[in-house]
């Protein structure tokens, strides 16, 4: 399952409103509506890949015609908030809210599929998967901890689909830096494309060895670069050059697990569920 | 011996290879100061090793053929005591490693003497054995932990830095049926792999390592140590070494041990019984070493 995060200047300005004014820096985001999309968009059409788009829907309207490509080509959609929200930071009514504007926002958008949710960042509320589901959001892709998707009890029976991904599959973690604001805290080097390309592919050789459902997470602004779309030509080609891996958007992958739930020992975050201290609930 | 003497394991082998695993699960110190009730993401992506990770690796030494340590804090047992049960079954050793991973550090010596005492019932509860193996969970010990260890029956512990051959602990001046396995952070996978949101680890969320990188460079560990003849063993976390992906370098770095042909891959306990019954050709260390260094003293 290949998504794109598409958070353009919000990356920076959503945490963090006062960063509005650093221009050079916001240049960095932008640089992925303004090149990045378009260069994915095109390795997407020439390998005949559908993916998945979370947006923040504070965006819709500033990217709508580049938007309206992203769609108008098949890919799916997912929410990401509005602004990038921490959602472990809102109160509950504010959370409902900012689902339901995002959902008006991304509603706008003729897309194929139901679109899912993407925490922006921070801990999962423990209340989420139900309010996801009382706004429509019938699927998430925002936890690790698996290798194939799993169901997130949300009481009372009901349950969101998770589609989940592990920390290895994203560009931004690997290639992502600025000097001030420090990107990352600790200014690491840029990895070595080479060297994250064969992680992929070790990633996808576990993966297509056991069956299971690996998940790529890319940014229009890291790997959208004349240097960095190698890999992602590189990577699609080995994903599908065995001709038997189903590449889909997770609004497919979701609704087919929703048909056919995972077997298997007691999930932890059902064992979580049951063992978490009452005074939580 | 080692460098320079003959050789000191049994059957003449040349090196010895104690793999071990640490499955810590969401345990640690987010579980003992409670955070983690808050942390569902943090808590699952624990649980990934007792879940699907250990499992994984259980596949893999058997393909292999090879049998490990697994240091599991109690708390672990509890909750996934039917994949604990497949390890022993296995023919593999499951070691002490606290009960929520407490640091033995910030024990008084009641506290640790009860953290040991609770872990080994749930051992003989859920598994019928109680651990003969000790490695320390998050890092440091104090002073009267080896002493509380040998009192507990503890056969050895796998927790320090100091060598790449096992040695006999001096506890309180005498030399102790206690046997130390060093074990080196150049084959901890934290090192290389681990990595969470929050909190940020590495603290600077800096990159996760190739995983061409990692397998070489524990190779080339192996490689030295095999020369030497000494002891390696190893610190991975199932939850951080076995991704699909991570899994398939593990499997290549346990069949470059194998492909030797003349290291010992043995349990900690066989290690630790190997020592003791050829105590002559073994160190014997121990104490603090500020006490002869007066660390901090003026």
């Amino acid at each position: 399952m290949v998504t794109v995060n598409f958070d353009a200047e919000l990356a920076l300005v959503g945490p963090d409103p006062g960063a509005a004014s650093l221009e050079k820096t916001l240049s960095i985001f932008r640089y992925g509506a303004v090149r990045g999309v378009a260069r994915l968009l095109a390795a997407f059409a020439e390998r005949h890949v559908t993916t998945t788009w979370f947006v923040p829907g504070a965006l819709v309207v500033r990217y709508r015609s580049l938007l309206d490509e992203v769609v108008s080509a098949g890919h799916g959609l997912g929410c990401r908030g509005l602004r990038l929200e921490r959602f472990d930071r809102l109160s509950k009514e504010a959370r409902l809210d900012t689902l339901r504007a995002a959902r008006a926002a991304l509603d706008g958008l003729p897309a194929p599929g139901e679109p899912g949710f993407r925490l922006p960042s921070g801990e999962w509320p423990r209340d989420l998967a139900s309010e996801l589901l009382d706004e429509g959001f019938e699927w998430s892709s925002s936890w690790t901890g698996d290798d194939i998707p799993f169901l997130v009890p949300a009481g009372d029976g009901r349950s969101i689909v998770e589609v989940p991904f592990g920390h290895t599959m994203n560009d931004r973690l690997a290639f992502a830096w600025n000097f001030a604001p420090a990107i990352p805290p600790g200014q690491a080097r840029i990895a070595s494309y080479e060297d994250v390309l064969e992680n992929w592919r070790f990633e996808l050789e576990g993966t297509r060895r056991e069956g299971l459902c690996l998940v790529l997470q890319l940014h229009p602004e890291v790997t959208g670069t004349p240097g960095r779309i190698d890999l992602v030509w590189r990577f699609l080609d080995a994903v599908l050059e065995p001709g038997d891996a189903w590449v889909a958007p997770a609004a497919d992958v979701a609704a087919w697990c929703r048909e056919h739930p995972p077997a298997g020992p007691e999930h932890p975050v059902d064992l979580l569920r049951r063992i978490s201290p009452s005074s939580l609930s | 011996m080692a460098l320079t003497g003959g050789p000191v394991w049994p059957d003449g082998k040349r090196s010895c290879v104690m793999l071990a695993f640490d499955v810590d699960g969401p345990s640690g110190s987010a579980m003992v100061d409670g955070s983690i009730w808050r942390m569902p993401r943090l808590f699952v992506q624990g649980a990934y090793g007792p879940f699907r990770a250990v499992p994984r690796i259980l596949d893999l030494l058997e393909r292999v053929g090879v049998r490990a340590t697994f240091f599991v804090p109690a708390w672990v047992v509890e909750h996934w005591p039917s994949v604990c049960r497949d390890i022993v079954a296995s023919g593999h050793e499951i070691g002490h490693h606290g009960y929520k991973h407490e640091r033995y550090a910030d024990l008084s010596v009641a506290e640790q003497g009860s953290v040991l005492e609770r872990s080994q019932a749930i051992f003989e509860e859920h598994l019928g054995m109680r651990a003969l193996g000790f490695r320390t969970p998050t890092g440091d010990w104090q002073k009267e932990t080896p002493r509380i260890l040998a009192e507990q029956g503890f056969l050895y512990s796998s927790s320090f830095r100091d060598d790449d051959r096992p040695y006999r602990r001096v506890i309180e001046g005498k030399v102790s049926e206690l046997v130390e396995i060093p074990a080196p952070v150049e084959l901890d996978d934290y090192a290389y792999f681990a990595y969470t949101e929050e909190p940020p680890f590495p603290k600077g969320h800096d990159r996760i390592a190739a995983y061409r990188v990692a397998l070489s460079n524990w190779c080339k560990e192996f490689d030295g140590t095999h020369r030497d003849g000494g002891l390696l063993t190893t610190t991975f976390h199932p939850k951080v070494s076995a991704s699909p992906g991570r899994a398939v370098v593990l499997e290549r770095f346990v069949q470059h041990v194998v492909t030797a042909g003349d290291s010992w891959l043995a349990t900690g306990t066989e290690v630790a019984r190997w020592v003791l019954t050829h105590a002559d050709r073994f160190a014997s260390r121990g104490g603090t070493p500020g006490d002869e260094l007066h660390v901090g003293q003026q």
